[in-house]
């Protein structure tokens, strides 16, 4: 991965990361973004919001390290000023969520829970060998997801939102600082949704997240930032970037009300002008 | 009884009778001889009457199944895995896997009892090759699409390959797996048997042969009936198994 290049003007704050990357998939195609720039700083929610296809997924899977093949997969990753930060420290430093629950239908919910331990385990060991301390760890997080008495249920006895929690507790147990959500919610029902997360707000802190979302209002609920991923021309060039977005200033979870509301209009508004 | 006929033994067991009915009517109206079509109750009879002599034979087919389904199920998985690993593999291999199966198994039957001789092993490994093409194509199709999704998953957790294809891609693949094996739990009798036809002392197949060539048709369709039991019993087993170890796939049939 050679890195692209960077404007003297970037300069990063010492609580943040400042990701610039590029991604082409064929030669012969156009990029799907070239030379973004993402901050996101330490210990806060970042909202990418963007209509369907836009490109956000795939900024969100560059970044986890998923455009192995691409033709162009340039990554760049600064933390403080100037000091530029190992892409493979920060993909190890990352849990990522994914869209749909990917739970593993053959495994127990305590199995699916401790999954990247159970993947890093030597292929001839036994799994019964799982330590104990890992075990309780995962029972205290499903107790923190609410499903405390699920450890031993198969998953295809579970609901959708059920699912997502046990998603979200193989996401916590990592004990990543990074966490990069893909839409994590957008398959549940609304109040499901909402309940999702209000929880997962506050097991966030300290945490460093990218959650892509289309939904405003999702970003209005958990984001300490929103970014935009919209287009911009100069030049008669279109360009990807990404764009502050007005939000309250309260801090997240907000709950759904009037001050929210006023806000995803004005957020609707804006990305319908931009579209 | 209703619920005994919504088993699907009990199912076999109706569909069993219904067709014997259907075969001692034809009998019994069109008076054909019996060294054309044996009625059902002589071949009963000399089923009956030849256990004695049968179960040697229907050990040897049996024995021969069972190894040309191990041989054959390994051979294509090991295959199957290679060619979703190293795109080589799968680029040079599937022209002469999909020439190979152009070739009627029937046509190189008596070069494999050449090769192999008159024993066991050549039936083993027709049985084999019959299957081998089912299991390779349903194994690398399972393989092929386990989901990006997961893989993607997977791949951010940082997890090896080999701890990929063990714990995801290969439990992933097994319900599309599964319908190869139920397939190739069919077929594989009638690698054996044409074996035994080719070439052989003892087993089903060579009982069948020698019973035609004495105008012995009841035996041959006592034999034929031992037959037919033992692919089903076979089929059914596996399918059990496979039932068994695909808990998550719930039908409901």
């Amino acid at each position: 991965m050679s890195a692209c290049n960077v404007l003297a003007s970037n300069l990063t704050k010492q609580n943040e990361y400042l990701v610039t990357a590029s991604l082409k998939y064929e030669a012969s195609q156009s990029y799907i973004y070239q030379n973004i720039e993402l901050r996101l700083p330490l210990n806060q929610v970042t909202c990418l919001l963007g209509h369907s296809g836009c490109g956000k997924s795939s900024l969100l899977k560059h970044l986890v390290g998923l455009h192995k093949n691409a033709c162009v997969n340039d990554l760049l990753i600064q933390t403080g000023v100037h000091s530029s930060l190992d892409v493979k420290g920060f993909q190890h430093e990352l849990a990522y969520m994914a869209q749909q629950d990917l739970l593993l239908p053959w495994l127990s919910v305590i199995d699916n829970v401790l999954l990247a331990y159970d993947l890093k385990r030597p292929i001839l060991k036994k799994k019964s060998q799982f330590n104990q301390a890992l075990k309780s760890r995962a029972q205290e997080i499903l107790e923190q997801v609410g499903l405390p008495d699920k450890a031993d249920k198969k998953v295809f006895t579970l609901s959708g939102g059920m699912r997502q929690r046990v998603a979200l507790a193989r996401t916590l147990i990592q004990d990543k600082s990074i966490i990069l959500m893909d839409e994590p919610f957008s398959s549940v029902d609304a109040i499901t949704r909402d309940k999702l997360q209000q929880l997962s707000s506050h097991l966030f802190k300290n945490k460093t997240v990218l959650l892509v979302t289309h939904d405003p209002l999702e970003a209005l609920v958990m984001g300490h930032n929103i970014l935009h991923f919209s287009n911009k021309t100069e030049k008669e060039t279109t360009l990807k970037t990404l764009e502050p977005m007005p939000l309250p200033n309260s801090l997240p979870p907000r709950n759904i009300g009037n001050e929210v509301s006023g806000y995803h209009g004005q957020l609707m508004q804006i990305m319908q002008a931009r579209q | 009884m209703n619920k005994f006929i919504n088993t699907s033994f009990g199912r076999v067991l109706v569909i069993s009778f219904l067709l014997v009915l259907f075969w001692w009517l034809v009998v019994a109206v069109t008076q054909v001889p019996s060294f054309i079509l044996p009625p059902p109750e002589k071949v009963f009879t000399r089923f009956w009457q030849l256990t004695d002599v049968l179960y040697p034979h229907f050990l040897v087919t049996l024995i021969e199944i069972v190894f040309g389904v191990l041989l054959g199920v390994s051979a294509g998985l090991i295959f199957a895995i290679l060619m979703v690993y190293f795109k080589p593999v799968r680029i040079w291999l599937l022209p002469v896997l999909l020439f190979s199966q152009a070739i009627p198994v029937f046509a190189i039957a008596p070069i494999l009892v050449l090769w192999f001789g008159y024993g066991i092993v050549s039936k083993v490994i027709m049985a084999a090759v019959i299957i081998f093409f089912p299991i390779l194509m349903t194994s690398f199709d399972g393989l092929r699409q386990s989901s990006k999704d997961y893989l993607e998953l997977a791949q951010s957790m940082q997890a090896n390959r080999l701890s990929i294809l063990f714990r995801i891609q290969l439990p992933a693949a097994l319900p599309v797996m599964a319908s190869g094996l139920r397939m190739a739990m069919v077929v594989a009798p009638i690698g054996a048997i044409i074996g035994e036809w080719v070439g052989s002392s003892q087993g089903l197949g060579y009982f069948m042969l020698y019973a035609n060539a004495r105008m012995q048709v009841a035996d041959m369709f006592a034999a034929l009936f031992v037959l037919c039991l033992l692919s089903i019993s076979l089929y059914y087993l596996a399918d059990q198994c496979l039932k068994k170890l695909i808990f998550w796939q719930q039908d409901n049939s």
